[in-house]
């Protein structure tokens, strides 16, 4: 297959980006950029498929954003050609790249193996360090990791399985890897049902029957499932805040008959994006306190597009944006709310200001009816350290507004 | 490989922007305008606070956009289609951002080489 690689829109700065020397070098070889968390690097990762050697290799190119590469180098990775794919990335204080990939060593699903890889200057070959499948009896599943700027560890989060004999627990791992020898040092595992029983604590609420309680252990059941990872929040002095969102799809077939007596069948999608889960941890991977915002976003056949949240960590406070109903405006200690999809006169886009100790206010931050538009939060960005770009769009029209805190 | 830039004269509606202010933060709400990435949407990347460009496949082309502070539209730019730059041979990566400048990069396929 031929590939071409164009530059479309290239700066006049001095300082030439120099990718299409690696773009002629290996012309038939896909390439990939992968920015680091912190926003001070990027990795040029060429897939030099033109290599000789038995097992895959890659051409390193590390840069930080004054376009000086900070090194470049053919890697090899421990395994074959196409048994290894690549899942995420980070690079550490001393310009080090982190790959976290699956391994398949057959086509049969059980014979994955996750592992992260340390590409350096200093090594023809990537360090390996094999992510165990099962952690003191609790299988894993996925790998969001990041290295800490404190301690230049890597920290790994993701959901955990209880294995049998443990009744269907679930909830959410924690790694520690020690960068210095390169080895896991710290294991933590959240059950579900503890962090909903923070969160629920938390919120005070008046209603504490045992419907409730019910309500919660199905909840904990099928929080891996339901859950989804929203954010990472790196915290200055160590430690992240990790934003779950509670996100469910389904189809259900429809069936209409016309005026001449024929059928038709259509699909139908429908979209949950419900409550928001924020759990801050401490630089020891320790628990300080879990937060449930309740939400309920209900949509079908768009996509989902004005649902979920958009997000800014602020100096002090955090910041969440989504679409809600004017009643829940000012809730903060209950968890049933309305849907937040109603008539245009109770449609809200809702603005929830969060502490650091977790208290949280839910005010409006534009109403419909004044902004004629429905913010959609999965196009809003942040734009600087306190600033917001939030897209709205509605009927054909759009508009953009920027959320600034003083 | 050439590339062409055209550039289209701004033709949205534009409405004046407003400013909501709290002790805690301030709103600025940019002009209702009409959606301009009619096709394929496919979300925005965003330089710094001054500029924002959004992209888009659009009839087999990409489409920039830069806008103003006061978050009117300032310019509307098509890479014209002699790369024949569609959604199912183009691969688009994360944009490199450099000062107020950036880098859009693209994986262009030729099927027909296949």
């Amino acid at each position: 297959m031929a590939t071409d690689y164009t530059v479309l829109a290239e700066s006049n700065h001095k300082k030439k980006f120099s990718l299409s020397l690696y773009a002629s070098l290996y012309a038939s070889a896909p390439f990939s950029i992968y920015v680091s968390k912190d926003r001070e690097r990027f990795v040029v990762l060429t897939d030099a498929e033109l290599s000789k050697k038995a097992n895959k290799t890659f051409d390193v190119n590390v840069f930080d954003f004054n376009m000086t590469k900070k090194w470049s180098k053919n890697i090899e990775i421990p395994y074959p050609e196409g048994k290894f794919s690549t899942n995420s990335f980070d690079v550490d204080l001393n310009n080090n790249v982190y790959i976290i990939g699956s391994y398949q060593e057959t086509s049969s699903t059980k014979d994955v193996d996750y592992v992260l890889l340390r590409l350096s200057e200093k090594n023809d070959v990537a360090e390996e360090l094999k992510i165990p499948k099962i952690l003191e009896g609790n299988k894993i599943s996925r790998f969001n990791f990041y290295v800490n700027k404190n301690s230049n560890d890597l920290q790994v989060s993701g959901f955990y399985y209880a294995d049998e004999g443990k009744s269907k627990e679930n909830g959410f791992y924690y790694l520690s890897i020690d960068n210095k020898t390169f080895s896991i040092k710290k294991t933590k595992f959240f059950p579900a049902k503890v962090i909903l029983s923070e969160s629920a604590e938390a919120m005070e609420d008046d209603d504490n029957s045992k419907r409730k309680e019910r309500q919660q252990k199905q909840e904990a059941k099928i929080f891996a499932q339901n859950y989804e990872l929203r954010n990472v929040i790196y915290k200055a002095e160590g430690g992240i805040m990790l934003v779950y969102e509670r996100y469910w799809y389904y189809t259900t077939l429809k069936t209409t008959t016309d005026s001449q007596g024929r059928t038709s069948t259509s699909t139908e999608y429908h979209y949950h994006y419900d409550d928001v889960i924020t759990i801050n941890l401490n630089q020891e991977g320790e628990m300080i306190w879990a937060r449930k915002i309740p939400k309920s976003q209900y949509s079908k056949n768009d996509g989902g597009s004005y649902s979920s949240i958009a997000m800014m960590p602020g100096k002090d406070k955090m910041y969440m944006f989504f679409n809600d109903h004017i009643r829940n405006v000012g809730v903060v200690n209950s968890s049933s709310v309305y849907g937040s999809f109603p008539q245009k006169k109770n449609a809200t886009t809702a603005n929830v200001s969060m502490m650091k100790d977790g208290t949280h206010t839910r005010e409006t931050l534009v109403s419909l009816e004044e902004s004629n538009l429905r913010a959609l939060p999965k196009f809003s960005h942040q734009i600087g350290d306190n600033k917001m770009l939030l897209y709205f769009r509605f009927m054909g029209k759009q508009r953009f507004m920027i959320f600034e805190v003083l | 490989m050439k590339l062409i830039f055209t550039t289209i004269a701004l033709t949205f509606l534009l409405v004046q922007s407003y400013q909501a202010q709290s002790e805690e933060y301030r709103l600025t709400q940019g002009p209702i305008m009409k959606v301009s990435l009619r096709a394929m949407f496919t979300g925005f990347i965003f330089v710094d606070e001054n500029m924002m460009i959004g992209t888009a496949y659009e009839k087999g082309k990409v489409i920039l956009e830069k806008y103003n502070k006061d978050l009117s539209l300032e310019l509307k730019a098509s890479v014209k289609n002699n790369l024949k730059i569609e959604k199912q041979n183009a691969k688009y990566f994360s944009p490199l951002t450099l000062n107020d400048k950036v880098y859009l990069l693209y994986e262009i396929t030729d099927k027909k080489r296949t």
